[in-house]
């Protein structure tokens, strides 16, 4: 494959693609090649081939682009999750002390009671 | 009263205990009347509310993104599919009414390998660039999914009931304990209750009062993360909409030939279900506007996310949010399942 445009240059260029395709594939179009001389048929067939290729071949990229950067998340996306865990394991872990705690300090209080 | 050891406390125990604590002291001066205390527990209560819809919010958000990625793939292969078959169709009768102008029935020998080698570049060369494609939507859903399970988290962590109830007669148990050493602290009242009464209604709200401290700081801390992850779905959704709308269109292009162009431009009569069929692609295209929620939602998530971090967040906004991604996620898996 030809190396691509950068950026904003590919998305203008893709944004052109489509709307060329969306014509070559509009009924209307669909309607007039249908009843064209065969030349003509082929070489609509041709343009109608490369420039969907060129489309499947950019958006590609652009998604390549899109997954990159969601990817350069993805580590600190997991571990914001693990510290939500984490918070959460600690309110268990709140409950436990507390139990603990509460039942030395009834212990202390019955020993308190005696002296 | 004695703590534990430094080491053994979690920094949540240890303000919960200050909490607790500064509360009990409150309670020994008399300055906090109930009034109080009851307004504070219906705040945090919605405030936990609050964070419980954005964490719905932002998995119905993850769940549209998905359907929105599993539509364009599945339209992409049928938009492809659309461009190989009518490409094929018009090489295939261009060579046969070639030769037909030529005066021969069928194509010669290299006329037929030409065609072939043709049609089978064309399937490979989509095929391949296809594959590709749905190798990066895979990676792109998958990481959705990442976001998806950071919501759940969010979630587990805004409405952990039975964790609060848990330290609730924790700590209801603990200032019982505490009541039972000190003469002061089992005598103190607060109103007609007991301290022992008290402290079951107030550590309920000491404990949710973590619980939203926790969520705040957390979302302060993951704010530009989220916010980053949500610019670029953002911007995957208004690349998802343009291509699900221009991939339609190379889907239903030929379908509108076969079935309202044709008809009515040939010159038998039209079938009985014309005008509805015409209606039908019409309709199709009004109803692609509505993945513009998409789009929209990935802003409003943005917003409430930084107004949660805050402490404050519309909750009603957000529902309507949650309602919209879920109709929307509905929509495009009926799409998906009813064709392009």
């Amino acid at each position: 494959m030809a190396t691509l445009p950068p950026g904003q240059q590919r998305d203008e260029l893709l944004a052109q693609l489509r709307a060329t395709r969306d014509t070559l594939m509009s009924a209307e179009w669909l309607t007039r090649i249908r009843r064209a001389p065969p030349e003509q048929r082929t070489a609509a067939a041709d343009a109608q081939f490369k420039v969907h290729i060129a489309i499947l071949d950019f958006e590609t990229a652009e998604l390549d682009d899109i997954r990159d950067d969601l990817i350069a998340n993805s580590a600190e996306l997991s571990r914001a999750t693990g510290g939500l865990k984490d918070a959460l394991t600690s309110l268990n872990r709140v409950a436990a002390v507390l139990k603990a705690v509460s039942g030395f300090l009834d212990v202390v209080a019955k020993v308190v009671k005696l002296v | 009263m004695t703590f534990p050891p430094q080491q053994l406390i979690s920094p949540a125990l240890t303000h919960t205990m200050l909490t607790a604590h500064a509360t009990v002291h409150r309670v020994r001066s008399f300055t906090l009347p109930a009034l109080t205390l009851a307004l504070a527990g219906c705040a945090t209560t919605a405030r936990l509310n609050n964070f419980d819809v954005l964490s719905k919010a932002g998995g119905a958000y993850s769940d549209a993104m998905v359907a929105a990625v599993d539509y364009a793939e599945s339209l992409g292969v049928q938009a492809d599919s659309a461009v190989l078959i009518e490409t094929r169709s018009e090489r295939v009768s261009a060579a046969q009414d070639l030769a037909a102008k030529e005066g021969r029935k069928d194509l010669s020998e290299d006329e037929q390998n030409a065609l072939f080698d043709t049609l089978l570049n064309a399937l490979t060369t989509s095929d391949d660039l296809l594959a590709k494609q749905m190798q990066v939507l895979a990676d792109i859903r998958h990481h959705v999914g990442l976001l998806k399970d950071y919501f759940a988290a969010l979630g587990l962590l805004a409405g952990a009931g039975d964790t609060d109830s848990a330290i609730g007669e924790s700590a209801s148990g603990l200032l019982t304990s505490m009541g039972n050493i000190s003469k002061g602290l089992a005598g103190v009242k607060v109103g007609e209750q007991t301290l022992a009464e008290f402290a079951g209604a107030g550590t309920p709200l000491i404990v949710a009062q973590l619980r939203a401290h926790n969520l705040e700081a957390q979302l302060r801390q993951d704010g530009q993360l989220l916010d980053r992850e949500l610019k670029t779905l953002g911007g995957l959704a208004a690349f998802l909409t343009e291509k699900i709308r221009s991939d339609s269109q190379a889907v239903q292009g030929p379908q509108e030939t076969t079935l309202v162009t044709d008809p009515y431009t040939s010159f038998n009569a039209l079938p009985e279900d014309w005008a509805s069929k015409r209606v039908g692609f019409f309709q199709r295209k009004a109803d692609l506007s509505a993945l513009n929620a998409v789009q929209d939602a990935a802003g409003k998530l943005r917003l409430a996310l930084r107004a949660a971090a805050e402490g404050r967040i519309g909750a009603d906004q957000l529902a309507m949010t949650v309602k919209d991604m879920n109709t929307l996620a509905d929509w495009l898996a009926k799409l998906k399942h009813g064709g392009g």
